[in-house]
């Protein structure tokens, strides 16, 4: 359709319209709640964010949100892929491994908190810590089902195409899977927002969690609705900028193997 | 009309003798004293009660399960495991690679037995055009319908240009007007190719208008060929002719005694 199409122009006109109502309902709730603190207008937020910017804190503060945020998440993929990938085609490592992986599944990432504390300081590698734990059981069950749930047939007729084990599954295993490994980087997306903002709320000189927290001091409500929204958009942006990797590895590998089935 | 055909006589590209294959995981044998031969050249049709191991059979010629005794052969040696000189085509189409065209599903063989890339690309555009899918060759496989990805998965093992084509219930999973077509579909490409064929179907009036042999099987445990019908009607078949349905009455009146033979008229178990 092209930026300039109409349906890509519907779509932006109805993005900006909802917008703008948005706004104005915003302006109208706030407008009824009197207090600025309570609930702070639009313009208010909007001039606190204009501060923040001009002094430089919600640069650095973003900065140091996404630094651990990326760190911690790109150190659980590259842990998680390659162990749910060989859980996934050795049995004998998936009988081995799998009742750890059920068993830390359910514990969160924040009830470590204190203990990454004590083994890691209060310095960046307790959080990132924090990020690459959930990231990692998330994105190694998503793999390895990814791996269970390739049809028998699809290897089996692989097979009698003439591939060996190596062709077999970097030319058949790794493309079914790709969908099921971004599924599961996807959530573990949202955790690492998650998990990140709540660690900084505790134990942090930085970072929005930080900002969200020291802001209660002084009653900047105005301040914690910036942070609020700059993790909105960053969240967003994060997850658009992960399916446009995933698409460039080739949208079909995301959308052609679910779909034939 | 005698139990295992005439081996030696014409030649047999594959030759299972006093086959025995057990149920997974257990000692009860789902197949014993099979024996099945298929001549070269010809389209070999195998029926049989639901569930008395016809798909085990296919599987165990395409090398997916083991056999516990007996022989299996292909040109004489012995069937170990799958290859590409047994091309499979499923029943379902989840054996597409989903994220491949059509053109990159049927070069995958040629690509994996490193065929180079010409002659790869220009027999894959044959197979392609063969089958009738000329015109589709950059498609995804959802983007086709049931019976094009069909004709995908028989372009696919055709490239590969094996000594024997395996198909196990193959337009079962298509509707009935999709499955007449792709029935003198698979006729016109067959004569084309004169490949061997083993074909496996539940469906009694496809097999006789299919095949040149038809092979009843008894019904499972323990399961055999009870009998092999020769199809000596000229092709195209015409499902109408008194001979047809002749024929047609014969295996329908084997089939519902074999059906008969099992408690209930249901298979006891499922094999493979």
């Amino acid at each position: 359709m092209g930026l300039f199409g109409r349906r890509s122009m519907t779509a932006l006109g109805s993005l900006l319209i909802s917008f703008a109502v948005l706004v104005l309902i915003w302006q109208l709730a706030a407008s009824a709640a009197h207090l600025d603190l309570l609930l702070p207008s639009p313009f208010t937020v909007a001039r606190a964010a204009v501060a923040m910017v001009a002094s430089g804190e919600l640069q650095s503060d973003i900065a140091a949100s996404m630094a651990r945020i990326v760190t911690g998440y790109f150190i659980g993929a590259a842990i998680a892929i390659p162990t749910g990938l060989l859980m996934g085609t050795v049995p004998f490592i998936r009988r081995f491994v799998d009742p750890y992986i059920e068993f830390f599944r359910y514990i969160p990432a924040l009830s470590l908190i204190t203990m990454a504390l004590i083994w890691f300081g209060i310095g960046e590698s307790s959080k990132v810590f924090l990020i690459v734990y959930g990231t990692t059981f998330i994105v190694v069950v998503a793999t390895s089902a990814g791996v269970a749930a390739i049809p028998k047939n699809r290897l089996r007729a692989a097979a009698s195409l003439g591939a060996n084990r190596p062709q077999m599954f970097v030319l058949v295993v790794l493309p079914s899977v790709i969908p099921q490994i971004y599924t599961g980087m996807r959530i573990a997306l949202g955790n690492a927002f998650t998990t990140i903002v709540a660690a900084e709320l505790v134990s942090a000189q930085s970072g929005l969690g930080y900002v969200i927290f020291n802001a209660r001091l002084y009653l900047q409500t105005d301040k914690i609705f910036v942070a609020i929204i700059a993790l909105g958009l960053l969240g967003l942006a994060s997850d658009r900028l992960l399916r446009t990797v995933f698409r460039w590895l080739g949208w079909r590998f995301v959308q052609g193997a679910a779909a034939s089935e | 009309m005698n139990p295992s055909g005439m081996p030696g006589t014409v030649a047999s590209i594959l030759d299972a003798r006093g086959v025995v294959i057990n149920y997974q995981r257990s000692n009860t044998p789902a197949l014993e004293h099979m024996d099945l031969s298929l001549r070269a050249g010809e389209l070999f049709c195998l029926i049989g009660p639901s569930g008395c191991g016809k798909t085990t059979m296919l599987s165990a010629f395409a090398g997916f399960v083991p056999v516990v005794s007996g022989s299996m052969l292909l040109r004489g040696r012995q069937i170990t495991g799958p290859g590409p000189d047994r091309g499979v085509v499923f029943q379902d189409d989840d054996a597409l690679f989903g994220w491949l065209t059509t053109l990159e599903n049927v070069e995958f063989g040629m690509k994996v037995t490193g065929v180079p890339r010409a002659e790869r690309r220009a027999r894959a555009e044959h197979y392609v055009n063969l089958v009738g899918l000329g015109g589709h060759e950059n498609k995804l496989p959802h983007e086709l319908s049931g019976g094009m990805r069909k004709r995908v998965q028989i372009a696919r093992v055709l490239a590969n240009e094996p000594d024997v084509l395996l198909m196990d219930e193959p337009f079962a999973a298509l509707d009935a007007q999709a499955r007449a077509i792709m029935q003198v579909e698979l006729e016109r490409i067959w004569s084309a190719t004169r490949s061997s064929v083993l074909f496996i179907t539940h469906d009694i009036e496809e097999a006789i208008v299919l095949g040149d042999r038809v092979g009843v099987m008894t019904n499972g445990p323990r399961a055999r060929m009870r009998e092999i019908v020769e199809i000596d009607l000229p092709r195209p078949r015409e499902r109408a002719s008194r001979n047809f349905t002749d024929v047609l009455s014969r295996c329908l009146t084997i089939i519902s005694e074999e059906v008969a033979r099992s408690s209930f008229g249901e298979p006891r178990s499922r094999a493979r």
